[in-house]
């Protein structure tokens, strides 16, 4: 029978009369590549599965059936590095369904295949990582550190995760493993010396932070992390680690700031995560007074009264002097302030407020002859659901997102040349992103 | 002859007879997948999506260089915003829900917690940074306007979901349960000049595809409305093709499960309703 047909009648089958066997036909057929039409590289195995379930006419019967093929096929099934593709899609269907056979098969492929520390360079004919996909399917067994830790599986699981720490392409992904199952602190020296060696780790541990939805987990330890990075700093008198700490946020979508009382804050999605300073070692204490310390401490409040009185008196841009040198001295713990102080006044015009913070930070900009302080008022907007829209098409530019409005910002001809780099770098972004999508 | 290869003659004879300034490609593409003996994508024994796709890849970097595609002009009664429905597992999301999160139906869990929160279309920029399009570096959008209302509860109706994906002539075998939907400003898509009407040469490996007679001016495309079968299959709504879009450039709505049960499958019946839609076009 020609595939596809073959495809039609199987199909119509397990909709309307599932059962084990039929599932498990299915799923070697999938896993001998009968289904590249369907489940390509791109593509999860699950979902293409799970679609089938739903569209039987009794879902829960035919899951049933369908976990039932899995769990016999995970038992017979022999992982391996060859034939890259089979063993990708079983470890996607592992990972989702974690059949109870698949820890062991798991543990025993991480142990006797995987060349931890060798760094064996990708085969072409082997694009996807295998050992990196085992990984993330044995996550799924031990999200948590287990009620009996003496467990077999558990022990190994953690040997597997030990001989991962030693390869710098598994580092990551095996520090956060090791302290998500409390196995390490964040603040222990083990974790500052993996830190040390590899300060790309950092990339993990903050994305596995910044992943929680629980404020006060994510708080307590993305401040560790921070502070186990100005040590590091301290010792090395550089801000490398922090630098480091700094750009994962931003690969996260989340940006480090001050607050007003100039604690250090991590603003991401709808939230702002306060770190803690309180449990920091002195060193660290000591080093990040030394970076941010030396300005005067501003009260936003009085920033944002300040403002309001100008706007009152119908006062030019010059005579706001000292806005823009408490912009310039904290950008992102103004800035956030007076935004979310516009936002809480309701007979504030907030058009004409937001034109004169954008100025302000033009200014600054246009001093320094980068796109560095108008990039934070961007990112302070966008956590409170606004967002800068540039237009290089439209004699107006630089519009502000307010609810369902969209606000034309205007600035002062001084500032042309900053502002129209900032549209050609938004426009280069553009091209570039869709050059990348192109090649 | 299967009703697949049917359809395949069909659709070959109204694309190249609808439009003209494809025809040298058509011819060609054909050509290529005859002598690297590809079977077509539409033919029985073809199912090895990534042969013929290599295939079709020749094809497009043989073609002169220049502007590929025919941009479509500006239609002033567009509303306000374009849409398209994508699957969650085709995103590259941020670290924190690729490498945590890991599967696609723990994303689109976390994602339908955050626009139960914000009640409102979500900023793919700031979960995402992937341009989005297709393997040939374009997607598929529509102008009707989805049943979604963010600030109800629910905001999606299930039922009037299903109805909007069969208007699009999807088939309930490219549904998966983690979807969402993407949006765009119109005006940003014609500012930089992203979308046009899609050719026979965008619709070559899709099996429900309607392809626009080439006319001066340019009418958008359309799709094939599912909605009346069994009985008929009937011109459906606006359709565009857009060239490759940044994450920044787009919101989206993360959808709950969608049962495809009430969906229209893949089936003979269905092969045997779109041989004739083609036959009467």
């Amino acid at each position: 029978m020609p595939d596809f047909e073959e495809w039609l009648a199987t199909q119509r089958w397990l909709r309307e009369k599932p059962s084990g066997e039929l599932w498990e036909l299915e799923i070697n057929r999938l896993l001998m590549g009968k289904r590249t039409h369907l489940v390509d590289a791109t593509e999860s195995a699950s979902e293409y599965i799970e679609n089938l379930i739903l569209s039987a006419r009794d879902p829960a019967a035919s899951k049933t059936f369908f976990r039932q093929a899995l769990y016999r096929i995970t038992e017979t099934w022999e992982p391996s590095l060859a034939n890259h593709l089979i063993h990708a899609h079983m470890f996607n269907l592992i990972a989702v369904y974690t059949p109870h056979g698949g820890v062991a098969k798991l543990l025993d492929f991480l142990t006797y295949s995987a060349d931890f520390g060798r760094n064996r360079q990708p085969s072409p004919r082997c694009p996807r990582d295998l050992v990196m996909e085992a990984l993330n399917a044995l996550q799924g067994y031990f999200p948590q550190q287990p009620d009996v830790p003496d467990l077999r599986s558990f022990v190994l699981y953690k040997e597997v995760l030990a001989q991962a720490l030693k390869d710098p392409r598994y580092r990551g992904h095996a520090l956060a493993r090791l302290i998500a199952l409390r196995v390490y602190e964040i603040s222990s020296d083990d974790v500052r010396s993996v830190i040390a060696e590899s300060p790309e780790v950092i990339g993990s541990l903050v994305s596995y932070w910044l992943s929680t939805r629980d404020d006060f987990a994510a708080e307590s330890s993305l401040s560790r992390i921070y502070e186990q990075c100005l040590h590091l700093d301290a010792q090395s008198e550089s801000s490398t680690y922090e630098d480091v700490f700094r750009e994962k946020l931003g690969e996260n979508g989340a940006l480090f700031a001050f607050g007003p009382d100039l604690d250090p804050v991590v603003t991401h999605l709808r939230r702002t995560l306060t770190l803690p300073l309180t449990s920091w070692s002195n060193r660290a204490l000591q080093q990040f007074k030394r970076r941010y310390l030396s300005y005067p401490k501003i009260r936003a409040e009085d920033v944002g009264a300040a403002v309001v009185k100008m706007l009152s008196l119908s006062l030019t841009l010059p005579d706001a002097k000292d806005v823009r040198t408490a912009i310039a001295a904290n950008p992102a713990g103004v800035l956030s302030s007076l935004i979310g102080w516009a936002l809480g006044e309701p007979g504030t015009e907030r058009g004409k407020l937001f034109s004169v913070l954008f100025n302000h930070c033009l200014a600054l900009d246009s001093k320094k002859g980068g796109l560095e302080v108008v990039l934070v008022f961007e990112a302070c907007l966008r956590t409170r659901r606004m967002r800068l829209i540039y237009s290089p098409f439209d004699s107006s530019g630089i519009y502000l997102t307010i609810g369902q409005r969209q606000v034309p910002l205007s600035y002062d001809p001084e500032f042309d040349h900053i502002a129209w780099s900032l549209l050609e770098s938004a426009g280069n972004a553009l091209a570039k992103e869709m050059a990348l999508a192109g090649s | 002859m299967s009703s697949l290869d049917l359809i395949f003659r069909r659709r070959q004879y109204l694309g190249l007879r609808y439009q003209e300034p494809h025809r040298k490609d058509l011819i060609h593409l054909a050509h290529m997948l005859k002598t690297a003996n590809v079977p077509h994508p539409y033919c029985s024994e073809a199912w090895d999506l990534i042969k013929w796709e290599e295939a079709f890849g020749n094809v497009q970097s043989a073609q002169p260089k220049g502007p590929p595609f025919v941009f479509g002009p500006p239609l002033d009664s567009s509303p306000p915003f374009i849409y398209r429905i994508h699957r969650v597992d085709q995103i590259t999301w941020l670290p924190y829900l690729s490498e945590h999160l890991r599967t696609a139906g723990r994303i689109a869990g976390r994602l339908r917690e955050e626009v139960a929160d914000a009640q409102d279309w979500l900023t793919l920029a700031s979960y995402a940074r992937s341009p989005i399009c297709n393997s040939r570096n374009f997607s598929w959008w529509t102008t009707m306007e989805p049943p979604i209302d963010p600030a109800m509860d629910p905001p999606v109706d299930h039922a009037a979901m299903l109805v909007w994906v069969r208007e699009l002539g999807i088939p309930s075998n490219h549904l998966r349960p983690n979807m969402m939907l993407l949006q765009l400003d119109w005006t940003q898509a014609n500012g930089l000049a992203l979308a046009h009407v899609p050719s026979a040469l965008e619709g070559f490996d899709a099996t429900i595809f309607h392809p626009q007679r080439y006319t001066s001016p340019l009418r958008p495309g359309l799709t094939i409305s599912l909605n009346d079968f069994p009985n008929s299959l009937s011109p459906g709504k606006e359709e565009f093709a857009l060239a490759p879009i940044p994450a920044s450039a787009l919101r989206f709505f993360p959808l709950p499960v969608l049962t495809p049960e009430h969906g229209v499958p893949l089936t003979d019946e269905l092969f045997a309703l779109l041989a004739a839609y083609y036959l009467g076009l």
